[in-house]
């Protein structure tokens, strides 16, 4: 009987102590979010025409990728070929509070991309 | 009108080649180059590799079913954090069973063990496979690369000990009387003991692989 | 102080991440092509070890080890939480490579696009849930000692990896056998640098 209540112990306290440290650890984070990358929407306009909102410090290829679907266009390849490292891009809300931000396709597309 | 889906039968050839595959051509060690972080530490003696490579078999076995089963009810965000729960709390199962049952081995292994949390292979099949997968296929896909990781501890293992100690599994091989302190000519050698050596002896295993098998040889 | 001195140099040479326990090989063979890449991912290590060691050693002393809750009340003193240790440690990782991300990202542009994209890839890296293991494994009796270890497994790991960087560019103009090429080679190449390493184990401060 004594080993089941003490053993009870140990689980209650493994599991508040537990949620303590994830609750901390998880509060501390959402805040620094908060505080730290910048908020509100940055407006893509993208070979001109088209305007995407996104938010800053997502990656442009989902969206461009989703456009891409919508509207055979092929603008992902534009932004493969501007950009250096296209698989970590940011979108950094380049000036504060943010605005349009303008992706232009500087070369021909390569066909059949 | 319904539509009958064929199943696989358990055995296919199809499945069979996932656990033959991580055996040698996609062995995770050599070609695939993950987990080695823990495969080299603890191969001096036969015993701790062994019990090593049993327990990431467990451990991706069980993580590569448990995922594959929740795989469509996993939240895409936080994927990777309930990854690291599985495969944690697996850890740390197999740790106190260690513990209670092999507790030498487990001095000697120490902080090896919790090491195969972060043991990229175990991340890296979750993420590769078992997230995409039935569980079937996901169960012989861990068995297959635990083998194929444990395959390759257990051949380091055994050359160490072998050439470093003159045991095996602590049974002596090498006959006390040719030892030079007993009059022989024998000694054995040190250099085997040491950590280093483990790479030396994992590089010689992937020349031999490659040499047998010309595709796996990286272009300049 | 002269026992910080005494840990850090010999968390360094003696007990190196790499050449004496092979922690964080993953990312040491996949990264060390090139001295560039290689210091960049050296210096996240430095920083993260330096920043985690310290954070789990807090936790781990007034929360987990046998009798730490203590202080929360004296009934709770016969506990004994270390089994959590895993789990634990991992999330504080998890948790501070994504602030610390967070936070160079706000405030040192250039540092994070050279960093960058390393920080991630940390965060599962064996070397920082070993230095942590290792310093739990160590009993260290106050703060500063863990963060003398931790800072000196970082730097042990990015001197690795910058010298095997810097050999493996040499390589590329070496004629070594096909088979070899690559990841053989580089393997042997450590285990030398590990036996070199070696020296270092008579060192007494």
């Amino acid at each position: 009987m004594i080993l089941l209540l003490s053993n009870l112990v140990v689980i209650l306290s493994a599991i508040l102590v537990f949620l303590a440290v994830v609750s901390i650890l998880v509060g501390v984070l959402l805040f620094a979010k908060k505080k730290l990358t910048p908020q509100g929407e940055v407006t893509l306009t993208i070979n001109d025409d088209k305007e995407i909102v996104v938010e800053p410090g997502s990656t442009i290829l989902q969206p461009l990728v989703t456009m891409a679907c919508f509207y055979h266009r092929p603008v992902v390849a534009a932004v493969h070929a501007e950009c250096v490292n296209a698989k970590f891009l940011r979108v950094a809300a380049l000036f504060w509070p943010p605005r349009s931000t303008s992706l232009r396709a500087v070369s021909k597309p390569k066909t059949g991309v | 009108m319904s539509v009958k889906i064929e199943s696989e039968p358990l055995f296919s050839a199809k499945n069979l080649k996932l656990i033959t595959g991580p055996i040698n051509k996609n062995n995770p060690i050599t070609v695939l180059v993950l987990g080695i972080c823990s495969a080299l530490a603890v191969t001096v003696k036969l015993e701790p590799s062994v019990v090593m490579a049993v327990s990431v078999v467990v451990v991706l076995t069980l993580a590569n079913v448990i995922t594959s089963l929740l795989r469509n009810t996993i939240p895409s965000r936080i994927r990777i954090i309930v990854q690291l729960v599985i495969i944690a709390t697996l850890v740390i199962l197999v740790d106190e069973v260690l513990k209670a049952f092999a507790y030498e081995v487990s001095k000697q292994l120490s902080v090896f063990v919790g090491l195969i949390i972060t043991n990229c292979i175990i991340m890296g099949r979750l993420e590769a496979f078992a997230l995409g997968n039935k569980p079937w296929p996901s169960v012989l896909d861990g068995l297959g690369n635990g083998i194929g990781y444990g395959l390759i501890l257990v051949i380091v293992g055994f050359f160490r000990e072998l050439l470093g100690s003159g045991t095996l599994w602590g049974y002596r091989v090498i006959p006390e009387s040719i030892y030079i302190s007993n009059g022989g000519f024998y000694e054995d050698n040190g250099l085997f003991i040491l950590p280093p050596m483990a790479l030396i002896l994992v590089g010689i295993i992937i020349w031999i692989q490659r040499a047998r098998h010309r595709e796996l040889i990286e272009e300049e | 102080m002269e026992n910080l001195i005494s840990i850090f140099v010999k968390s360094i040479f003696v007990d190196n991440m790499i050449f004496a326990y092979f922690l964080g090989m993953c990312s040491y063979l996949a990264v060390s092509k090139t001295v560039k890449t290689s210091t960049g991912l050296g210096l996240a290590v430095i920083f993260v070890l330096g920043i985690t060691v310290p954070a789990n050693y807090l936790i781990d002393k007034y929360l987990l080890s046998p009798g730490a809750l203590s202080w929360v009340s004296p009934l709770l003193g016969a506990l004994d939480l270390s089994f959590l240790s895993f789990i634990m440690f991992i999330a504080v990782i998890a948790s501070i490579v994504q602030l610390v991300e967070m936070v160079i990202e706000k405030f040192s542009p250039a540092l994070y696009n050279s960093l960058g994209i390393f920080l991630p890839l940390i965060a599962v890296n064996c070397a920082i849930l070993g230095g942590s293991l290792f310093m739990q494994e160590a009993e260290y009796t106050n703060i500063g000692e863990a963060t003398v270890f931790g800072l000196g497994s970082g730097v042990g790991w990015f001197l690795a990896i910058v010298g095997i960087a810097a050999i493996r560019e040499k390589l590329k103009y070496s004629n070594v056998p096909a088979p070899l090429r690559g990841l053989g080679i580089t393997f042997i190449v450590t285990g030398l640098m590990g036996i070199a390493f070696m020296t270092f184990m008579g060192i007494k401060l």
